[in-house]
């Protein structure tokens, strides 16, 4: 089988520069070939609007056809070059922070669709938290990141405009299934390899609670990472924010999107409201 | 979910509502033309139009797409509207609904693969020579101003969109005649004069009708044919949009689409109608992609037609005719005249045939019907020409091997039977199958009568390979269980 790798997705943001700084991270950290993925949509789903003469002559099909044709081909042109450009610029870039392997990927269609094919090739995926689009539009978290985080089954790697390598992590603890899988992740990758940690526990206090946190922080530590447990009471989001700046943590790790996106239009969506109050690189596990 | 839902409907709002008030301007001459058509009063066709384009926004398989009262179905109706009246052309159209969700949910949109692209360009052109011919009335014994109108509306629907394509130049063209014919005070027909227009909004209505076996045996006749025609026409149009935005649709999905909103149509006092290929293509050119384009060409319809309905009485006849003419030439394949010389001629016979069959019986179910049955016996006919046989004699002349190789089925069992020398003085004869294909029963009858032909002269005869060769004779292929079965067929 084909070596699994990180799959760094850019677009043309500001974002493109820290995705590939943290994936040159990752990449050292735990050995594994870079691959810049970049995405060429055409948005299919939108017309141009310029004719509304609504008048139809000889041929008219075949002169639509002709006329939608090379403007399509004329703009994937365009934009395939500027990809490959761009990607090389990134993959030389990468090769400068010392990664070893790093190549890149230019896909048609919309990036969450090229993410979902090459999944199975993917050991992480890291994204920017916003996108070209995003920030045109003033959105916080892009749609894009969110489509692709809920789609793919491996752990996404969230960062913000700028990257700086992380030294300590916070764990958003709750005692759930995806927490404690998300201990085993830490655990087994070599990602976290020298860092410091604190697993953070926000709720009611319960007994069983504590036991799995105190077991969880010392199963860690005895492999290798130092880790901290704490317990706090209160808003996750507000408490969450605040023990990054306590335990100095400029990384975090948390279970992402668990709920449908019917209850997230109701509810609102902790990981979204946890993603827009932080600017550290976020790992978030499915 | 939300993600379709987005793409469907939110990612293109503004070229979707400008696209769709384009369509709607140009819906409305085309649903009066086509009650007119039909023979029923002009708002039939709009609340149609309306309520279709509406409903399918919603239910259809290809967001882009422009479904309303339609040339095609209009024509299937017109005896029934002539003999029973427009409560029974309701009922009809329940029906058709009903039995396109029927063939919605049998998938029975697979069935399209059976129509040939000449069978389709065929339709194609018998539409767009009926909707021309349906036009001549408003032609024949009129004064030299309608000749006049319907020439300058032609002119400005084609000429000004050199100038300006911010506006949809068939409506200038319609509200130019109009305010020319009311300032000179031309006497022509109006389309107040073809009958009511709606003056309010639609309402939900039991169609008036004796719900008996007997109604059912009147409409249902109908509702078979408007039923096929609707989900031919939507089919080949819904191909036309995936090939135009490069964009797959759900076909099933659409079929059951078009029987909703026909449903729909029958219960608000419309007439039954499906896909148009002329409007869908206008939606495209005019930036419409989503479902939103499709629902604002309906929503604009009802508002246009009811807020303005005294002015649409006003629009002279010749500038519908001018529009309709666009229409006809727009879904016209010209190309297709061009390829009559480079295509094969089977290809070009199926597609006449289409639309001489169509044009004769203003029933474009009959034409696509022969159509496909000519490409059927034309398909037959040239793979029945796969087939050679070959002979050598053995032993010292007393035997003569025959090898068969090719397709032997009804079409080429003729051919077949004629391939061996029965008259030949010879001691045995050995046919060796094994390399050709017996596809039906007709093949096994005619090695029989081979056989049979022998055995009379005092030949003994010998088949060899007879289990290779008659393994295409059951109906289904167990090529998933073998994963070599499609090499063996081909190998031998």
């Amino acid at each position: 089988m084909e070596e699994r790798k990180i799959t760094a997705c850019v677009d043309r943001s500001p974002y493109s520069l820290a995705v590939a700084d943290c994936a040159s991270w990752v990449a050292r950290q735990i050995n594994a070939p870079v691959e810049f993925l970049h995405a060429i949509d055409r948005h299919l789903e939108q017309g141009s609007g310029e004719d509304h003469s609504g008048a139809i002559g000889v041929d008219a099909q075949e002169n639509l056809l002709n006329k939608l044709l090379s403007s399509d081909r004329e703009k994937t042109k365009k934009a395939r070059e500027q990809g490959r450009i761009f990607l090389n610029e990134l993959r030389e870039h990468a090769l400068g922070k010392g990664v070893e392997r790093a190549d890149s990927r230019l896909r048609h269609g919309p990036l969450v669709d090229c993410l979902l094919e090459l999944q199975d090739s993917t050991r992480i995926a890291v994204i920017g938290r916003r996108g070209e689009t995003a920030v045109a539009s003033k959105r916080d978290i892009g749609r894009t990141f969110e489509a692709a985080v809920r789609a793919l089954n491996k752990p996404v790697l969230g960062v913000h405009e700028a990257f700086k390598v992380p030294e300590r992590f916070l764990f958003a603890f709750d005692g759930s299934s995806v927490s404690k899988r998300g201990v085993e992740t830490v655990l087994q990758s070599k990602l976290f390899a020298g860092l410091k940690g604190t697993l953070l526990m926000c709720g009611e206090k319960s007994g069983s609670g504590i036991k799995l946190l105190e077991e969880a922080a010392q199963t860690l530590t005895e492999s290798g990472i130092a880790t901290e447990f704490s317990h706090v009471q209160g808003d996750v989001v507000t408490q969450m924010v605040k023990g990054l700046e306590i335990h100095q943590a400029d990384m975090l790790v948390m279970g992402a999107y668990t709920h449908s996106p019917l209850r997230k239009l109701i509810f609102g969506s902790k990981t979204e409201d946890m993603l827009r109050a932080t600017k550290v690189p976020a790992l978030l596990l499915r | 979910m939300t993600k379709n839902f987005r793409a469907d409907w939110l990612s293109n709002v503004r070229n979707d509502l400008l696209a769709g008030l384009v369509v709607a301007l140009a819906l409305i001459p085309e649903a009066i033309a086509f009650s007119i058509i039909a023979g029923v009063d002009p708002k039939v066709g709009l609340y149609a139009s309306f309520c279709i384009a509406t409903v399918i926004a919603f239910t259809g398989g290809r967001p882009g797409m422009i479904s309303a009262a339609t040339g095609a179905m209009a024509l299937v109706m017109v005896t029934l509207v002539k003999d029973y009246g427009l409560q029974y052309l309701l009922v009809a159209t329940l029906l058709t609904g009903v039995l396109q969700i029927l063939a919605g949910v049998l998938q029975l949109g697979k069935l399209m693969r059976f129509v040939s692209r000449s069978v389709i360009t065929g339709f194609v052109n018998a539409l767009a020579i009926l909707i021309f011919m349906a036009q001549l009335p408003e032609l024949i014994n009129v004064t030299w101003h309608v000749y006049a109108m319907v020439a300058a509306g032609l002119g400005i629907i084609y000429l000004l969109p050199y100038l300006t394509k911010a506006i949809p130049s068939p409506l200038v063209a319609i509200v130019v005649l109009t305010a020319f014919s009311i300032a000179v005070g031309l006497d022509i027909r109006t389309v107040g004069d073809m009958g009511e227009l709606p003056d309010s909004l639609p309402v939900f209505l039991l169609p008036d009708v004796p719900w008996t076996l007997e109604t059912l045996k009147i409409v249902f006749p109908f509702s078979l044919t408007l039923a096929v025609v609707g989900l031919l026409e939507s089919m080949m149009t819904a191909q036309i949009v995936d090939d135009l935005t490069d964009t797959p649709s759900d076909k099933n999905r659409e079929c059951v689409g078009q029987g909703v909103s026909n449903i729909a149509a029958g219960f608000l006092g419309g007439m039954a109608g499906c896909a148009m290929i002329g409007q869908s293509v206008i939606n495209v050119k005019s930036g419409g992609r989503g479902r939103l384009s499709t629902l604002c060409a309906g929503v604009f319809l009802l508002i246009m037609v009811v807020f303005i309905g005294d002015y649409v009485a006003l629009i002279p006849m010749a500038a519908l005719v001018a529009v309709m003419i666009m229409v006809s030439i727009g879904t016209f394949n010209w190309a297709s005249i061009r390829n009559l010389r480079e295509h094969p001629k089977s290809s070009s016979v199926v597609m006449l045939a289409t639309v001489a069959v169509t044009v004769g019986t203003h029933d474009l179910a009959q034409g696509v019907l022969v159509g496909v049955l000519l490409s059927g016996f034309f398909f037959a006919n040239k793979v029945g020409r796969i087939l050679r046989v070959q002979s050598s004699t053995q032993d010292e002349g007393r035997n003569r091997t025959y090898v068969i190789s090719g397709q032997v089925f009804f079409a080429s069992a003729e051919t077949f039977i004629n391939s061996f020398d029965y008259k030949e003085v010879i001691d045995e004869v050995t046919i060796d199958v094994s390399r050709a294909h017996f596809w039906d029963i007709t093949a096994v009858s005619a090695l029989d009568k081979v056989v049979i032909k022998f055995k009379r002269e005092g030949t003994e005869v010998e088949v060899i390979g007879m289990n290779e060769a008659s393994r295409t004779l059951v109906d289904k292929f167990a090529i998933h269980d073998k994963d070599d079965a499609l090499e063996r067929m081909a190998a031998h």
